[in-house]
């Protein structure tokens, strides 16, 4: 019986090549191990945005749970935020109804009495369904529509299907395209652009937008910042869509094949040239010239006045972070810093960036936070001078910590900015500590 | 309107119970689920589960393992979990997915066993039923399937045993539940058996030897009986933090200005809980009407006829008034904002996830 964690260099996994990924490192082949370390894989609202609160991004609307009791359970924490309180309600289901069905004659009426029972009217009432429904085919589209008739208030549906994680629509997928659907088509302004991909806005400091009204951009959307459903409804005179996050890609094409805007997917980077290269697609795409350098230089230089201080320095890097953990790695890897060990599943679109950080540093060492095998993990024997994501700051309680994971969405050159900075402050704080 | 929530998010459902049965007992825990019942156990109804390694897994069911029913591939995932993790059993905690499907647990159990050759049992937990439900489940199943007869008389083995059933943090609202028991009963007994709390599997095994089992929940009343029968084990029906919580109570300012004593009070908690403290608080208040109310399971053999089961926030809004004190968790006032009574805050992990120091049900 091994009780060692399972690893695998990033040499190795690059030999081994996409289409033969160990089975511990793909998590349909073995059972999950639940530790805080892998609870975002489970429960993603734990952490941030899973489909609960994602689905709620409409303003003014409220969101109708219906499920058995334990799918709403986690969902006192989110209650707990002032924004959230008064917005859920449950409709549990019993033993009959997950059998039968029948609680979908009785969802009409629950969203009346919702209605009824709140002060104000909301925007939309959002009915949240699980597992249960998914495997009964439930037809929530006409269910939506009846409870329309009865409550006299528009009802969306959005769904909560773990089981459908690894499908080519997972619920993370589907709520994007869901919280948009209320969209109708409206009037174009040239000016106006949308940012899809997060359900929190960007960082205020990101250069996307001074870059972008530089060009005669002025309005530039997010839903985590219309204040209200009248604000929502303008998304839809934007005149081109910018996708941050794939996950939006679903919810972007709805969004051109209804209300005919067309959109354009970035990537968040960490690679400094490979971010200049990205702007410079964008402005080729727009027909503009992009003035980023000032932007650049700012990067760099935070990147250099952290290399040169700290290139001894250990890093761990997690999955549970605003970055994609193994693009995060190469960037750091090849600004000449030691990554020891990556915490992530990888998938075949990953081995862009696996292949090239075995060239640089075969020895790098991937783990799985969800295999079994992680049980036997002991930081002790992996020491790290700083874990980045909220997964390796678990694992490394001794290391300098940086969550890196902060609701408020890091993009572009000011992400690699912030990231530096953060880093060399939580270095110089653990070395006061240490010192004092 | 029936399973209708305005206010109060859903209790600890019956998978959290029976996870929280079997988390500290060296056990592999296989959550039948495609994540978020995992997520929802671990991340919320497990206090023990950022300090206390515990090998709870999902099993990361896909829509193509319920539709097809692929079975033999979960028990593939359990032998390989098994190769790798020391365990002495494996139980199998049902969630809704395998209840729609109609999973064959009996079968799962047979399979796992002969597959990894430890003892594998499962609970048909199905997400609807509260946490009480799950724990009376698992602990019955553990019972049953571990508990061995006794060998050797009770006096020549480990005299002056008690075994306690019920000390689950969903039950006790504590961290430290078994260290208070120990302070409360170091002079009666040589030992004390919190089982399923702590000591792995040993204490079950031996149940048969324990002098005495105390039963602090009524998710325990149901294994009570059974090592009643099966061993000849008494029991007591009794809980200690209940009395002292009375005892505070009493002490404190709270009820001393209800000295008329004749005052209306409801009690709302687990029941074995509940009507403890009644009996605590009957000592010195004897002329008070003191209501027993519960949104978990009530022992017909424990209740008194004035005595409430609470199903729909209706049920609480309609007796609230009733009363000139109601004694329950605090997280229930959202049901009953206009109540003009004195509410006395007692925690109750399983409704609300707020543990009686204080501390929330957070993850990190």
């Amino acid at each position: 019986m091994s009780h060692a964690p399972f690893s695998i260099t990033a040499g190795e996994l690059s030999n081994l090549g996409s289409k033969n990924i160990p089975d511990e490192l793909v998590s349909g082949r073995h059972l999950i191990y639940n530790s805080p370390a892998a609870l975002s894989f489970n429960s993603p609202g734990a952490h941030g945005f899973g489909v609960k609160r994602a689905g709620m991004a409409i303003p003014g609307s409220v969101m109708l749970l219906v499920s058995p009791g334990c799918c709403g359970r986690n969902t006192s924490q989110i209650m707990a935020g002032p924004e959230y309180g008064k917005r859920f309600f449950y409709f549990l289901l019993d033993e009959n109804d997950i059998v039968t069905g029948k609680h979908l004659n009785r969802i009409p009426q629950a969203v009346k009495e919702i209605v009824d029972h709140l002060k104000e009217k909301p925007s939309m009432v959002m009915i949240c369904i699980t597992c249960v429904d998914a495997l009964l085919g439930t037809d929530m589209e006409r269910v939506c529509r009846k409870a329309e008739k009865a409550a006299d208030v528009k009802v969306r549906a959005c769904y909560m299907y773990a089981l459908t994680r690894d499908s080519r629509k997972p619920p993370m997928v589907a709520v994007r395209k869901s919280v948009y659907s209320l969209l109708e088509k409206g009037k174009k302004e040239s000016d106006t652009c949308n940012i899809l991909g997060f359900f929190s806005p960007l960082s205020d400091e990101c250069e996307l937008y001074p870059m972008l009204k530089s060009f005669g951009v002025n309005r530039i959307q997010e839903i985590s910042r219309c204040k209200d459903f009248n604000e929502y409804t303008k998304l839809s005179h934007a005149n081109f869509n910018l996708v941050l996050n794939a996950e939006a890609r679903l919810a972007a094409d709805d969004m051109e094949q209804r209300l005919h805007i067309p959109s354009i997917e970035l990537t968040r980077l960490y690679e400094i040239d490979k971010i200049e290269n990205q702007y410079k697609s964008l402005g080729q795409v727009l027909n503009v010239v992009f003035h980023d350098s000032r932007y650049r230089v700012e990067a760099q230089n935070a990147v250099d006045r952290f290399c040169e201080k700290h290139s001894d320095a250990a890093i761990s890097i997690g999955s549970v972070l605003n970055a994609n953990a193994f693009e995060l790695a190469l960037a750091l890897i090849k600004y000449g810093l030691t990554v020891t060990e990556i915490f992530a599943d990888p998938t075949p679109g990953d081995f862009t960036y696996i292949h090239r950080i075995a060239r640089l540093r075969p020895s790098v060492r991937i783990y799985s936070n969800l295999s079994p095998t992680m049980l036997h993990y002991h930081a002790d024997e992996h020491p790290a001078t700083i874990a980045i994501g909220e997964d390796a700051c678990w694992y490394h309680k001794k290391a300098a910590h940086l969550p890196w994971n902060d609701e408020v969405q890091p993009f572009g050159y000011h992400a690699v900015t912030n990231l530096f900075n953060q880093m060399s402050r939580i270095l110089e704080k653990d070395k006061k500590v240490v010192s004092k | 309107m029936r399973g209708l929530r305005l206010a109060l998010p859903p209790a600890a459902p019956d998978t959290s119970g029976a996870a929280g049965v079997f988390y500290a007992l060296g056990g592999i825990v296989i959550i039948c689920d495609a994540g978020g019942c995992a997520g929802n156990i671990c991340g919320f109804d497990e206090p023990r589960w950022q300090s206390q390694k515990s090998a709870v897994f999902s099993a990361g069911l896909r829509d193509m393992d319920a539709i097809l029913g692929r079975d033999d591939q979960l028990i593939a995932k359990l032998k390989s979990a098994a190769s790798s993790v020391n365990a002495n059993f494996a139980a199998i905690v049902g969630t809704p997915v395998p209840s729609v499907i109609g999973t064959d647990y009996h079968a799962l159990c047979r399979m796992g066993h002969k597959e990894t050759g430890i003892p594998v049992i499962a609970i048909p937990s199905d997400g609807t039923h509260l946490y009480d439900y799950g724990e009376e489940k698992a602990y019955l199943a553990l019972f049953e399937t571990f508990s061995r007869e006794k060998k050797q008389t009770k006096k020549e083995h480990r005299p002056h045993v008690i075994g306690v059933l019920g000390v689950t943090p969903l039950n006790t609202s504590m961290m430290n539940a078994e260290y208070k028991l120990r302070t409360f009963y170091a002079d009666k007994y040589n030992d004390i058996w919190c089982y399923g709390a702590e000591g792995g599997l040993s204490p079950i095994e031996n149940a048969a030897m324990a002098d005495m089992n105390l039963v602090i929940a009524t998710s325990g009343l149901e294994s009570a009986w059974y090592l009643k029968q099966q061993f000849g084990t008494p029991f007591r029906i009794w809980n200690p933090f209940a009395e002292e919580a009375a005892e505070s109570l009493l002490a404190s300012s709270i009820l001393k200005e209800t000295d008329d004593n004749t005052e209306q009070i409801l009690i709302l908690h687990q029941q074995i809980y509940a009507c403890s403290m009644r009996t605590a608080l009957r000592k010195k208040l004897p002329d008070a009407g003191i209501t027993v109310g519960s949104w978990f399971q009530m022992d017909e053999r424990l209740t008194e006829p004035q005595d409430i089961s609470l199903r729909e926030e209706d049920d609480l809004k309609t007796v609230a008034d009733d009363y000139d004190i109601i004694i329950g968790d605090s997280s229930m006032q959202k049901i009953i904002p206009d109540y003009r009574g004195k509410f006395i805050d007692c925690p109750h992990f399983a409704l609300s996830g707020r543990l009686s120091d204080g501390r929330e049900a957070t993850v990190q």
